[in-house]
């Protein structure tokens, strides 16, 4: 079987399943993939449902066991529609960014309310975005637009323990991995490639790990090398500090 | 040498290319007022020996603070914390005034400067609004003599790391103050020994403490029964170090070497001696659990005066523990026990006083702005030299305190 049989085999195989996908799709989506980035949107897939593949990822460390919030990334030569009126929020809640890591489709705009009742300074060095602002208590800041592909290192400069992420994706097609290093997401297009991206990740790829299979609707990495130490426990507890 | 550093650092801001006008200011307050039952040891306040800030039963008001926290451009914010008392010398003057410069920037160690009237941060017991503790009202021995004598007018500047960045639970902070004005430091511990309240003292303030009679007599040490703890008397530069190490946000060390270099020999035309100062200070806070949360620190130095008129070492240290039964509700428990041990040869100015302490506190928020507490303290305590004012030496006192907090 060649690439392109397979690829009509699993095309095939899509339209047989493709009023189930699309029932899993709207009903589980929200247990895959995290709601903190713009997901499809219902009306996108209803008319594109016909041709819609699931993909199943899987993300494992070096010992096997399941990597969570891993940004998965669909990519594809095939041309993907923007989504229209694009927002995401990231929050600052007990001097923590919640969400640690928000994934984001490229365009999109974000604010970052201030839930504490103290100020931040938030700022970032990163080439997908360079920025600085302050989050004041009770003052709505300036939007953010996001319209450059990678990836956004954020912190705080006022309390240095804050570290947060923005994914900035190419298209409307990621999703974050869940607590048992899953990706399960519905595409209406030909899907080219695969990229997985977590901050603690250290691959020889250094943060993208690609892999391109025609046709192959499961993926499962495994981490080539050790992650950097989890250090969640930044977020666990919180000492009253000046 | 204030006016140079604030020069600098307003040049190292406008010169970095980071400030931009977005001028900010933030203000915040705390009042605390309510109703103290307390014995009739008369106060240090009032030139008594005691060692509490009340010594009587009345309505008080407890504290009043408002902070202004202002951001001047990216890199440079100030501090101006104003406390309003009903006792002691001043009623109401600031207690900090710092301006601090902190640039954004993509290393790994960053660095941030402050200069102005400052506190160092010792303390794991003050961390609220305007130096407060959070925990409890009467503040430990160890920190209630800081906010009597201790204050920074100078500059201070730091280097440190966060451990999250690179994926390290441990996060370090190394820091060093030079400051002036700061000459007699150890005055009252030496002759008063330790107190516990929450009384700090203010720019320019005067601290009264009982006339001890070799002290204030012209055939003594002809020193008067107050001091002025911000003055500069020798013309000296003192200095601090401080390391802080954080591992996660659970568990926090912070150990700092004061010495003010003060000229023991110095003295102004008021007759306020410069007191050569110096100690360890060695804190620990950690967060067992989202309920509970131990706080300890333990304080180790030695003061003199004049040419061995007075010589002290002291120790202070205190175990605290406050348990969270919810998000509005809290009870803490505090130890503490302090010591000051004669170390100089003049048997007319008796030193030496000692004590333990215990100090129950319950807080309840009832909203964003309203808070109630409660508290009682119990303290047993020696001081040799109230011999000579003819007052037992060794007291027993105790004060229960009813406080309405509001904040904004």
């Amino acid at each position: 079987m060649n690439l392109t049989d397979s690829r009509k085999n699993a095309m095939k195989h899509g339209k047989l399943t493709s009023i189930f996908m699309f029932f899993l799709f709207s009903c589980g989506n929200a247990a895959f993939a995290n709601a903190d980035f713009p997901s499809p949107s219902s009306s996108n897939l209803l008319s594109t449902a016909e041709s819609e593949l699931q993909y199943d990822v899987l993300v494992i460390d070096l010992q096997g066991k399941p990597v969570k919030n891993v940004v998965v990334e669909f990519h594809s030569t095939s041309p993907i529609l923007p989504s229209t009126e694009k927002s995401a929020t990231m929050d600052q809640v007990e001097q923590q960014f919640t969400p640690h890591i928000l994934a984001i489709e490229k365009g999109t705009v974000v604010n970052f309310p201030n839930s504490d009742n103290i100020k931040h300074h938030i700022y970032s060095f990163s080439k997908a975005k360079s920025f600085e602002q302050g989050l004041y208590q009770g003052m709505q800041a300036t939007p953010i637009l996001f319209d450059k592909h990678g990836i956004v290192d954020l912190g705080c400069n006022i309390h240095d323990w804050m570290l947060g992420y923005i994914y900035v994706a190419n298209s409307r097609y990621f999703a974050k991995t869940n607590e048992l290093g899953k990706v399960v997401l519905s595409i209406p297009i030909s899907i080219d490639s695969v990229s997985i991206w977590h901050p603690r990740m250290q691959e020889k790829t250094k943060r993208v790990v690609t892999m391109t299979k025609d046709s192959q609707t499961q993926f499962s990495f495994q981490l080539q090398n050790a992650m950097l130490e989890d250090t969640e426990g930044y977020e666990d507890l919180s000492l009253d500090a000046y | 040498m204030l006016t140079n550093s604030l020069f600098i650092i307003l040049l190292f801001a406008i010169f970095t290319g980071q400030a931009k006008a977005q001028i900010h200011h933030q203000t915040t307050g705390i009042v605390q007022a309510g109703y103290v039952a307390s014995d009739n040891q008369k106060s240090f306040l009032n030139k008594g020996t005691g060692v509490l800030r009340h010594d009587e039963n009345s309505f008080i008001l407890q504290q009043a603070v408002l902070q202004v926290d202002s951001t001047w451009t990216s890199s440079l914010s100030s501090k101006l914390v104003l406390n309003a008392y009903t006792d002691g010398d001043q009623n109401f003057a600031p207690s900090q005034v710092q301006l601090k410069y902190q640039p954004i920037t993509n290393t790994d160690i960053k660095y941030k400067l402050r200069v102005g009237m400052f506190y160092p941060e010792l303390s794991v017991e003050n961390t609220d609004t305007g130096w407060l503790s959070p925990d409890t009202y009467t503040q430990s021995a160890i920190n209630s003599w800081f906010g009597e004598e201790l204050r920074i007018f100078g500059i201070e500047a730091s280097l440190f790391k966060s451990g999250r960045r690179s994926a390290s639970p441990w996060s370090w902070d190394a820091r060093m103050g030079l400051y002036k004005g700061n000459d007699p430091i150890g005055t009252l511990i030496a002759w008063r020994g330790f107190a516990l309240h929450d009384r700090q003292s203010l720019f320019d303030e005067r601290v009264e403490f009982a006339p001890y009679p070799f002290v204030v007599s012209d055939q003594g040490i002809n020193h008067p029964s107050w001091l002025e703890p911000f003055h500069e008397l020798d013309g000296r530069i003192g200095a601090y170090l401080g390391v802080h190490l954080s591992y996660l946000r659970r568990t926090e060390f912070k150990y700092y070497r004061y010495d003010n270099f003060a000229d023991p020999n110095a003295v102004n035309s008021q007759r306020l001696y410069a007191w050569r100062t110096k100690f360890h200070s060695l804190a620990v806070n950690h967060q067992l659990n989202k309920n509970w949360q131990v706080k300890s620190q333990l304080l180790q130095g030695s003061t003199l005066m004049g040419n061995y008129f007075v010589h002290v070492d002291y120790f202070a240290g205190f175990l605290q523990s406050s348990y969270s039964f919810s998000t509005t509700s809290k009870v803490t428990a505090r130890l503490d026990v302090f010591d000051v041990s004669e170390r100089d040869d003049i048997p007319e100015d008796v030193n030496t006083s000692f004590g333990h302490a215990i100090t129950l506190n319950y807080q309840y928020i009832i909203n964003q702005h309203w808070r109630i507490g409660s508290e009682i303290h119990f303290n047993k305590n020696a001081a040799l030299n109230r011999e000579s004012l003819g007052i037992t030496p060794h007291q027993y006192e105790k004060q229960w305190l009813l406080i309405i907090d509001y904040r904004f």
